[in-house]
C-alpha cells in the first residue's frame, strides 16, 4: 500500500536539479565518446564489419540520447512537481486565509 | 585485388588454392608473378584507429558508470526519502528502471572495447605476415629470374621456387582466412552488443521516453537476463512503428493501457502484441485480460520458451516438445510463432479463455499444442510425402505465411559446415539475425538432414538452441556450430541450413 503524501518541496527542487545535471554528465559521455567512433570511415576493413559497427554505434547513440532526454524530463517533471506542490500549498494557506471568518471582518 | 567484403576475400583464397593446387617447376614463374598481384593490397584496416576506437569505448564505460549510480541513487534514496505518495513512488520507480538501463552500457562497452582490441591485434599480425609473405614471394621471383642482378631465367632455381612459392601461397591463404575468421568474430560481436541497444531500438518512435523505458527492461522471467527480453529489438522497433502508424484516436487508446498496465511486463507484453501486427481493438481485449494478471501468470501463458534459461522448457510440469516423430518442423514453428506473438501464446495457452479451467488444464494445453502442430505439418507438407517431415520450402512457406506478425519473411540457406566460406556466414546471418530479435531455425542431421531445431539467444561466443525433439533448451559454442559439433543441443551434429529473416 502507497503511503500518504508527504512532500518536502524545496528539497524537491533541488533533487530535482540533479536528474538534469546526470543528464549533462550522459550527453557529454556520449558526445566524446561518439566524437572518436561516430565517423570509422574505412578503418576497419571489411565491408560487413564496417556495417555492424555502424549498426552498433547507431543503436548505442540512440539508446544514449533516450536516456538522455528520460533523465531531462525528470528532471523537469520532479522541479514542476515541486513547484505545484508549493503552489497548492500556498493557494490551500490562502484559501483558508480568504475562509478564515476573523479575516472577513 | 582489392579484398573489401567476404565474397572477395574467399574469391581471392579461392583463387589462391586454385594455384597452389596447379603449381608446379614450369609455370612457377607467372605463378608467381600472378600470386603477387593477388596478394598486392595487405588485409584492409587500421589497427591504430581500432584501437583508438576501443579506447573511446573503454573510456565511455568507465564515465558512464557513476552516472548509473547516481541515478539509481536518486531513485532508491533521495526521491523516497523527499516525496512519498503515488507520484513520488512513479518517479522513483522510473528512476531506478532509467538507472538500471543506463548501468548496462558498461558491461556492454567494455565487452565491444575487448572485441575491438582482439580484432587489432589479429588484424596488425596478419599485415605484418602479409608484408613479410609479399616481399619474399618478390624475393623468390628476383631470384628466379635475375642471376647476378641481371634478368636472366635461372632454370635451376625452378624447383626451389616452386617449393617456396608452395609455402609462400599457404601463408597467404592462411593470413586471408584467419582475416576472415578475426571479421566473423567481431561482427558477431559487434551484432549482439547492438542488439543489447533495447531502448535505442525504439529511440525514433513517437512513444514517450519513459514508456520505452519501462519497457525494455523487463524480461520473461522478470529481471533481463540474456536475450531473454519480452520485447526484443526487433519487436521493440515495430512496437514503435507502429505505434506511430495509430490514428490519434487509438494511440489514445493505447496510451490508456500502457498508462493502467500494473507492471513493466504488462507493458512489455501490450507493445509486443502491437508489434505482432493485430488491430488495436484485439490488442485493447487482450489488455483488458492480462491487465487483472500477475507478472508470473504472464511469463507462464505468454513466453513458452525462455532463452535466458537452459533446462528442459516445461508448461504446467509437462515438457514441451514434438508430439509425434514428423512434427520438429511444425514445432519449431509453433514455438517460433509463440516467441514473436503473445495472442498466440495466450491462444495455446488458454484456448482464449484464460478463466476457464476446462480449456487451461494441462491435459487441454497439450491438445491444443498437437493441434497446432498437426495443422501445421499438413499445411506445410502439401505435396510431399507425409512421412519425411517437413521440407525446407514447406517451412518456409508457413513462416511467410505470417509474416505480418513475425514482422519479416525468411528464406532457406543451405549450410556445408565443412566449407568455412558456406558455415561462417551462415552462423554470422544466423547470430546476427538473433541479436537483432529474430529466432532462426536451423535444419540439423548426421548423414542427411533429420530435424529443425530453433536458435533463440546468442550469448557471448554460445548460441540457445530450442530442440523440439527432447523440449531442452540448451547452449552450443559457435565453434560447434562451424564444426559440425551440435550433437549436445540438437540431437545431430552437424548444421545443413538455416531459414534467414530476408
Amino acid at each position: 500500500m502507497t503511503e500518504s503524501i508527504q512532500v518536502r518541496p524545496e528539497l524537491l527542487r533541488q533533487t530535482g536539479q540533479i536528474p538534469c545535471q546526470l543528464a549533462a554528465e550522459l550527453r557529454g559521455v556520449r558526445d566524446r565518446w561518439n566524437t572518436v567512433v561516430g565517423s570509422p570511415g574505412d578503418a576497419l576493413g571489411l565491408v560487413e564489419v564496417a556495417t555492424a559497427f555502424d549498426n552498433l554505434h547507431d543503436r548505442w547513440y540512440d539508446e544514449l540520447s533516450v536516456h538522455i532526454r528520460l533523465l531531462e524530463e525528470l528532471c523537469r517533471g520532479v522541479v514542476l512537481s515541486a513547484d505545484e506542490y508549493t503552489t497548492s500549498d500556498d493557494n490551500a494557506s490562502t484559501r483558508l486565509g480568504d475562509d478564515d471568518p476573523a479575516k472577513k471582518v | 585485388m582489392t579484398t573489401t567484403d567476404y565474397v572477395q576475400v574467399s574469391t581471392l583464397i579461392n583463387r589462391l588454392r586454385q594455384v597452389l593446387e596447379a603449381l608446379n617447376p614450369a609455370n612457377a614463374v607467372s605463378a608467381v608473378v600472378t600470386v603477387i598481384g593477388m596478394v598486392s593490397e595487405p588485409p584492409p584496416g587500421d589497427p591504430d584507429r581500432i584501437e583508438e576506437f576501443a579506447t573511446a569505448f573503454a573510456v565511455a564505460a568507465g564515465d558512464v558508470g557513476p552516472v548509473a549510480t547516481d541515478v539509481q541513487r536518486l531513485g532508491t534514496q533521495r526521491l523516497p526519502e523527499i516525496w512519498r505518495g503515488v507520484a513520488g513512488v512513479s518517479a522513483a520507480e522510473l528512476m531506478i528502471a532509467t538507472g538500471r538501463l543506463v548501468e548496462q552500457t558498461t558491461p556492454q562497452f567494455t565487452r565491444t572495447r575487448g572485441a575491438l582490441e582482439a580484432y587489432a591485434a589479429e588484424l596488425r599480425t596478419l599485415r605484418t605476415q602479409h608484408a613479410d609473405l609479399h616481399a619474399a614471394l618478390h624475393d623468390a621471383w628476383r631470384d628466379a629470374t635475375h642471376i647476378a642482378g641481371f634478368p636472366v631465367p635461372d632454370p635451376t632455381a625452378l624447383d626451389d621456387l616452386a617449393r617456396s612459392l608452395a609455402q609462400l601461397i599457404a601463408g597467404c591463404i592462411e593470413v586471408y582466412d584467419r582475416y576472415v575468421v578475426a571479421g566473423d568474430a567481431l561482427a558477431i560481436a559487434l551484432g549482439d552488443v547492438a542488439g543489447k541497444a533495447r531502448a535505442g531500438a525504439m529511440a525514433d518512435s513517437n512513444l514517450p521516453p519513459a514508456t520505452i523505458v519501462l519497457t525494455t527492461g523487463s524480461g520473461v522471467d522478470g529481471s533481463l537476463n540474456g536475450d531473454n527480453a519480452i520485447l526484443a529489438g526487433a519487436q521493440a522497433t515495430r512496437a514503435a512503428d507502429r505505434y506511430g502508424q495509430l490514428g490519434p484516436e487509438d494511440r489514445k487508446r493505447f496510451a490508456e493501457l500502457l498508462s493502467q498496465a500494473p507492471s513493466q511486463a504488462h507493458r512489455a507484453y501490450l507493445l509486443k502484441a502491437l508489434a505482432a501486427g493485430h488491430p488495436i481493438d484485439d490488442v485493447v481485449a487482450f489488455g483488458r485480460t492480462i491487465n487483472g494478471r500477475t507478472e508470473s501468470w504472464l511469463h507462464q501463458h505468454l513466453s513458452l520458451v525462455n532463452p535466458g534459461q537452459t533446462g528442459t522448457a516445461t508448461y504446467d510440469g509437462k515438457r514441451l516438445d514434438q508430439y509425434n516423430g514428423v512434427t520438429c518442423g511444425s514445432m519449431t514453428t509453433v514455438v517460433l510463432r509463440s516467441m514473436a506473438d503473445p495472442l498466440y501464446a495466450l491462444h495455446l495457452t488458454t484456448g482464449g479463455q484464460p478463466d476457464n479451467s476446462e480449456l487451461t488444464n494441462i491435459e487441454a494445453v497439450q491438445r491444443r499444442l498437437e493441434e497446432e502442430q498437426q495443422a501445421t505439418y499438413e499445411r506445410s507438407t502439401r505435396n510431399w510425402p507425409p512421412q519425411l517431415g517437413t521440407p525446407p520450402w514447406g517451412l518456409i512457406g508457413e513462416l511467410n505465411s505470417h509474416a505480418d506478425t513475425l514482422g519479416t519473411e525468411y528464406e532457406f540457406r543451405l549450410v556445408d559446415d565443412t566449407d568455412a566460406g558456406s558455415v561462417n556466414p551462415a552462423l554470422r546471418d544466423a547470430v546476427t539475425a538473433v541479436n537483432a530479435g529474430h529466432t532462426v531455425p536451423v535444419l540439423v542431421g548426421d548423414s542427411y538432414p533429420a530435424h529443425y531445431v530453433l536458435l533463440i539467444g546468442h550469448e557471448g561466443s554460445d548460441l540457445v538452441v530450442y530442440n523440439p525433439g527432447n523440449g531442452q533448451v540448451g547452449r552450443v559454442g559457435q565453434d560447434d556450430f562451424r564444426n559440425g559439433n551440435l550433437g549436445a543441443a540438437a540431437g545431430f551434429r552437424h548444421a545443413n541450413g538455416v531459414a534467414l529473416p530476408s
